[in-house]
């Protein structure tokens, strides 16, 4: 599945990814399991419970992907899975600092954890899924127009509350500007890899939120007061969804040469 | 990484055409031109087909966006001088 998505074959990569996401409903992926983090203090049920959970997880954030690029459903419906994170995820953030390009980790001591290591952010995942249900699914399609834009500023809300909660030398910009250095070019690759891919995630999401608010229009004359207070309305978010796409042009002409080879698609 | 740099130019190809009088606007047709050379300066160690194909759709789709872009300002800005 991950081979495909990195070749840009999306619709081998969807096929591969329902086998995955059914294989691990048989597995019991969905439910979560508390489990310690000590390598020493897990059994063998443990660890594979573990692992199990981890690749739930993997295939989680790919769906939530593959469903805003292409606009189809979701595999994984929050309705039917439990998504309550990790333990330990945030602790990946300590040590991608300092992992280096062989991935080895320093200090040493932290070979003795089962950190999980992911391509994204899971939380940032579950709002990609959430906008997607709220904003682009058929049932959203039929909002009128005051709950989608209530829905709007909702995402907003928590999309910035994520961004909160991620460590400062990880965290997106709310906008970049012209000429400005986001991340230190000696940083090592997997630094890099991460905040590159937070930015532009983010960026994404926040032009996919409120790129949305431009489905609401006024039924009356364009040129009536109406009409008018209408664009007054959602002009803030038409604002956020330009300025969002402006940031992903600018950060990225001066981020891109740094990714890892081979990340076309 | 190719779907960021497209996604963000209709993003703001959409709002050029929307408000093609902002001082934004003109800022906005160059940051789009430069959104070709991004997909061009992926590393890659060596270009496959359909890479290559698709690197030559982008070029194109952001030359056209561009010309568009341009010519909206051109003609809003002669609309509004002439009124």
């Amino acid at each position: 599945m991950m081979y495909q998505t990195f070749c840009g074959r999306l619709q081998s990569a969807t096929t591969f990814l329902s086998i995955a996401c059914r294989t691990l409903f048989v597995l019991g992926g969905h439910h979560y399991k508390r489990t310690s983090p000590v390598i020493a203090e897990s059994g063998i049920k443990e660890r594979e419970d573990r692992l199990v959970r981890l690749l739930f997880w993997i295939c989680y954030m790919f769906d939530q992907d593959c469903s805003l690029r292409c606009g189809s459903p979701p595999l994984l419906s929050e309705n039917y899975v439990d998504l309550t994170p990790p333990d330990d995820y945030m602790e990946c953030y300590e040590y991608l600092a300092d992992l280096d390009e062989n991935l080895s980790i320093r200090p040493e001591s932290m070979n003795d954890l089962l950190i999980p290591h992911f391509p994204s952010d899971p939380q940032l995942s579950y709002l990609k899924g959430k906008a997607f249900k709220q904003l682009y699914s058929t049932d959203a399609m039929k909002k009128s127009d005051a709950a989608l834009l209530r829905d709007i500023r909702e995402l907003d809300s928590e999309l910035e509350a994520w961004r909160q909660t991620v460590p400062q030398d990880f965290r997106p910009a709310l906008s970049i500007p012209e000429n400005k250095l986001i991340i230190p070019a000696d940083a090592p690759l997997p630094r890099r890899m991460r905040g590159i891919c937070l930015h532009v995630d983010y960026h994404y999401l926040m032009t996919c939120i409120h790129r949305a608010s431009e489905r609401c229009a006024s039924a009356a004359p364009d040129d009536s007061e109406e009409a008018e207070s209408w664009r007054r309305g959602i002009q803030p978010s038409v604002d956020l969804a330009a300025e969002a796409s402006r940031s992903t042009l600018i950060y990225l002409r001066a981020a891109i040469t740094g990714i890892q080879c081979d990340l076309f698609w | 990484m190719s779907l960021y740099p497209v996604a963000a130019v209709m993003g703001l190809f959409i709002n050029i055409i929307k408000r093609p009088l902002d001082p934004q606007a003109k800022l906005d047709v160059r940051l789009l031109a430069t959104a070709a050379d991004i997909t061009r300066n992926i590393p890659t160690q060596r270009l496959t087909s359909s890479e290559i194909e698709h690197m030559k759709q982008v070029d194109d789709f952001v030359a056209e966006l561009t010309r568009l872009g341009e010519a909206a300002i051109s003609k809003a800005t002669l609309e509004a001088n002439g009124a």
